[in-house]
Formats: structure tokens, sequence, C-alpha cells
């Protein structure tokens, strides 16, 4: 995939921002708060609905403006033209276009523009909550697929309705609703579980090769899907005839004290991955540059997986992470975005250091970004 | 904005309460509605009045009718063995329009939700059971939501001991679709879908 160019209004800082991009590296620098991120996010935004950073629309909305909006245009690798076209106004709906219509909704085009972030704060992937983990995993399948997507949003509306239901039982309940909706929640957990299993599976090798070649270290890297905390045998999650016999086990189990929490305490909404090096878990063991190189090992695991899955080379968005990286890793990841031969846009707010680093590719292009304007290095 | 008169205000708050209608286009509306001759309005106003006084639900599938029971209820032209079971009245309009159906019809008025504290004995589900001696099929035509479906099984649960057959509207593929442009969350429902060529 390759982005040619994208037109940004009222975004942030932006009030009316157009470029063009370069098909291998775009070098966009600026100060902190100059608006660099802001152009990473407009890309994420047309790739997923939103941005990659935890905000609401509405705060994106430049001051006294009402609506942003984002045009970008791209091509695959078979040379057909993508656009993507959205439009945020605080009192619309968001409006998604797209080159397959108008009228657009998220599902349409989530997995079109395959793109793969690479940013400090993903350090909550090995630091942060089961969640945090859950939504890393989430975003690379429901880039992957479409069936995978709706079985979160639904999951999540099932998830309310039966909590709804548990949480008002003690005035008396409707046992049958309460049947059908367990049913669907196990159903829907099987897909979901069976799902990241087999992705966990198969993210596993190819992150430890990029991890040999990323760390200058030799340590054991490992990672685990939990089920509810539990390290259940591959062969029960990846067989959805034992693994729903499995879930309604538990269920079943779990009925008295559902009932009594007035909850749901099962389900693919409390599962957790865990990265292992060497015998502990990373969260607990982990030098802070082994965090980095199992970040950066993950990035570009799940950028192969898109590319082997999608047969489309994801873009790579790498939001100021150098000045967090040494050089030999700075390096490193360079390497990887040349062998692997992906559109990078990497924000900095130093140039000179990534000049060196950087000096023997070709087809740079610089950006300078600031108080929401793009100026084009020539 | 300050309207000259106390009327127009009114007016404007009354039309921008109804759903889609904001505060720009009732005001507009409004506008309209001063530029026309008063049979015009008062006939509009009337129709508006005429519509509570005379339409009630009917007693039987709970459509929405002026006589009670309701035309289709009494229909000697339709099929009295099968009925067509939708969440709104709407829906009845949006079958009946295909022209193809020819059976009877039960509202429930709603989908078992329990965010919105609607459980089973909320809806019209007692009085669709009540109404199923003699029936021999029951359609259920609900929406695709989570909602939707709970009741569809719910639905499916309590009538299929009755030894009625029980089916359900096929979600597929639009018709005129090509395969290769589909997506493949509604391919794999169509698939879940599947039906047996006879
Ligand atoms: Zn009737």
């Amino acid at each position: 995939m390759q982005i040619k160019s994208i037109n940004i209004n009222n975004l942030r800082n932006h009030s009316s921002s157009s470029v063009e991009f370069s098909p291998k590296l775009n070098i966009i620098y600026g100060e902190n708060g100059s608006g660099k991120t802001t152009i990473l996010e407009a890309i994420s935004i047309c790739g997923f609905t939103k941005s990659f950073l935890p905000t609401s629309e509405q705060n994106m909305i430049k001051f006294g403006e009402e609506n942003f909006s984002i045009f970008l245009t791209s091509k695959n690798y078979l040379q057909n033209d993508y656009f993507v076209n959205i439009i945020y106004s605080a009192k619309n709906r968001k409006q998604i276009k797209s080159t397959f219509g108008d009228n657009l909704t998220p599902k349409d085009i989530i997995g079109e523009l395959p793109q793969v972030i690479l940013s400090p704060d993903f350090k909550i992937i090995t630091f942060g909550s089961p969640q945090d983990r859950r939504s890393f995993i989430d975003r690379i399948l429901s880039q992957l697929s479409k069936v995978y997507y709706e079985n979160l949003q639904k999951i999540k509306k099932i998830l309310k309705q039966r909590n709804e239901l548990l949480s008002n039982s003690y005035d008396g309940y409707d046992e049958t609703t309460l049947e059908i909706l367990t049913d669907f929640l196990v159903k829907t957990s099987v897909e979901i579980i069976t799902k990241r299993a087999e992705f966990i599976k198969e993210l596993v090798p190819i992150y430890k090769q990029y991890y040999e070649f990323v760390s200058s270290n030799k340590e054991n890297v490992e990672i685990n899907y939990l089920v509810s905390n539990k390290n259940i045998d591959f062969s029960i999650i990846s067989d959805k005839i034992k693994l729903e016999q499995f879930i309604r086990a538990e269920f079943a189990r779990l009925k008295t004290a559902e009932l009594r929490r007035g909850t749901t305490l099962f389900g693919p909404q409390k599962d957790d991955i865990e990265f292992i090096i060497n015998s502990g878990t990373a969260k607990e063991i982990a030098s802070q540059g082994q965090h980095k190189s199992i970040l950066i090992s993950l990035k570009f695991a799940e950028l192969e997986i898109l590319k082997n899955e999608k047969a489309e080379t994801p873009i790579m968005l790498l939001d100021d992470i150098f000045s967090e990286l040494d050089e030999i890793r700075s390096q490193k990841v360079f390497e990887l975005i040349d062998k692997l031969d992906t559109q990078a846009f990497i924000t900095t707010t130093e140039t000179n250091y990534l000049k060196n680093v950087i000096s023997q590719y070709k087809l740079v292009s610089y950006f300078k970004v600031s108080d929401g304007a793009i100026f084009t290095e020539m | 904005m300050i309207y000259t008169s106390e009327s127009i205000q009114k007016a404007i708050n009354s039309l921008s309460s109804l759903p889609t209608i904001g505060k720009k286009t009732a005001q507009r509306l409004v506008f309209f509605l001063l530029k026309q001759d008063k049979e015009y309005v008062s006939n509009f106003a009337n129709s508006l009045v005429e519509l509570k006084d005379k339409v009630n639900f009917c007693s039987k599938c709970f459509n929405f009718t002026e006589v009670d029971p309701c035309p289709i209820c009494t229909s000697t032209k339709r099929d009295l063995s099968i009925i067509c079971v939708v969440e709104e009245p709407n829906d009845v309009f949006a079958i009946e329009k295909t022209g193809d159906y020819r059976g009877l019809y039960h509202v429930l008025h709603g989908s078992i939700n329990p965010l919105d504290g609607i459980s089973a004995k909320d809806i019209k589900i007692t009085e669709l059971i009540s109404r199923l001696t003699n029936i021999q099929e029951v359609i259920l035509a609900l929406n695709p939501s989570v909602e939707g479906e709970v009741t569809t099984q719910y639905l499916a649960k309590i009538i299929k001991p009755l030894s009625i057959k029980v089916t359900r509207i096929a979600r597929g593929l639009p018709i005129g679709s090509n395969l290769e442009y589909v997506d493949e969350a509604t391919i794999s429902r169509a698939i879940d879908g599947r039906i047996e060529i006879l």
C-alpha cells in the first residue's frame, strides 16, 4: 500500500494542510505541539476510522470549527487507486466515503488501508493492563477479518445486555433470556478466542526471528494466550467443539457466582496475552531496552503477518520512537523498513541524528511542521 | 433566536420535537405554513388530531388500525394458518409493500432488551401465544440486532414445543450483487443461513 497524498482540514491545529508523500521514507519533523503527530493520526483515522491515540473525536476538531475532514489518496500493489474521505462533526454521525461508495460504516473501510503503528504509547502492550494487550491483538485481527470485527462489536452488545440482566437479577430475572444470552456469548467467545489463539500461534515464530535480529542478546522469548488467566492447551482453544464444551462448563460452574456478583465472570473480555522473556513475564523482569526490543519485534511481526494475509504491504507509522532508541536499534528499525519494503511515516523532533542513520537510503522526503502548517523540504 | 410571536416559537418547538427535525428545519416549516391559506393549515392540523382519535391497535395483531380487528386480520383472502412476527408496525408496511406475503402478522412492539428495561413480558408475546391455535407456521422477521436475535431465539424456544413450524427470514446477499464484492461478514452470514435445494 502506498499513500500518495493527504488533505487535512480543521484537525487539531491544522486548518488546511495538504501533502504529497514519498513512496518510501517520510520524515515529519517539528517541535512538540507543532502538529506532526496529527498527520499520523489522520492516516490512522483513514484506516480505522479512529485515531491510534486515546482521544474523543470531539476534542480533535480545531478550536472554534464545526467539523474536521480528511481526504487521503493511495494505491495498492496492483496499482489500483483507493481514496478515503472522513468528515466528522459534533452534530452528525461520522461520514465515511471511499472508492467503495458513500455512506459507509467503519466495517467497510477497516482493513482496506492496512497499517502498523509503532508509538512509545504502545509500551502499554507489555507494561499495561490486559485490556491494552487485547486492544493490540483486536486491532490487527479487525484489519484481517471483517467477521472478527463484527464478532467483537457483537460480543460488546451481548455483554452489556447480559450484565444488565445479571445486575438486576436479585429482583427476579427471566431464565430463558439469560440462557439465550449465555448461548450467544459462548458461541461468539468461541469465534473470538480461536481466532486470537491461532493468530498468536502464527505470530510467535515470526516475532522470535525479529527479536533475535533487533536485540543483541539472545534471550528466549515467548508469547502465551491466556483464557481468563489460565494457560489452556492449544489443542483445546484451537478446536471449536472442545472450546465450546469448555466454555459452557465454565458458565455452568460460575452461574451462582455471576448471579450473586451481578456480572459476567468469563469470556474473551477477560483474556490476556503473556509476554515471556527467559523464565519470567516481560512486565516483571524485562529491562527498558528489552521492552523496546519486544515492542519493535512485535510490530514488525505484525507487519509481516498482515502482509502475508492481505498480499498487501501495510504502511508503517512510527511516532517519535527514535528519541527513545539507541543508534543500533534505530539502524535495525530502518534496515527492517527497507527489507520489508514498506512506506514509512516517521515523526521526530530532531532530524540531524536521523539524517546520519538513513544517509544510505533513497526516496526520503522531509516535511517540517510548525503551528499546524506543513512545509515540504526541497 | 427570539421570535416576535409566541405562537411562532410554540410551533417551532412542537415541530422540532419530532425525530430528525432540527430547529432550522422547524423554522423553515413554520414560515412555510404561515404562507399557506387557512384551509390548508386546518386540514393539516385536523389530520394530526384524527390520527390520535381514530387510529388504535388491532386487538389481535397489534398493528395500527381504525377498525378492530384490522382489515388484514379479517380478510378472507389471506392465509390464516401463517403468522409473521415483527418488532414494529413499520415492519408490516415494509413486508406488505412486497405484496408477496399473504399470511397474518403479529406486532410485538419492541424486542427483549434488558438495557432498556424491556423483558419478555413487556412485549406482546403472551398475546402471540394465545393466537396460535390452528396456526401451522410462525415466521420470525425480527431485526438482525442482538436484541432481535435474543427475541427470535426466545420465541423459537416457546413455540417449537407446541408442534408448530418455526422459521426465520433469511439474511443473505443483496440481489444483483457480485459475490466477489460482498464483504466476507455478509457472505459468512449467508453461508450460515444456507438452504437445501429441493
Ligand atoms: Zn390485526
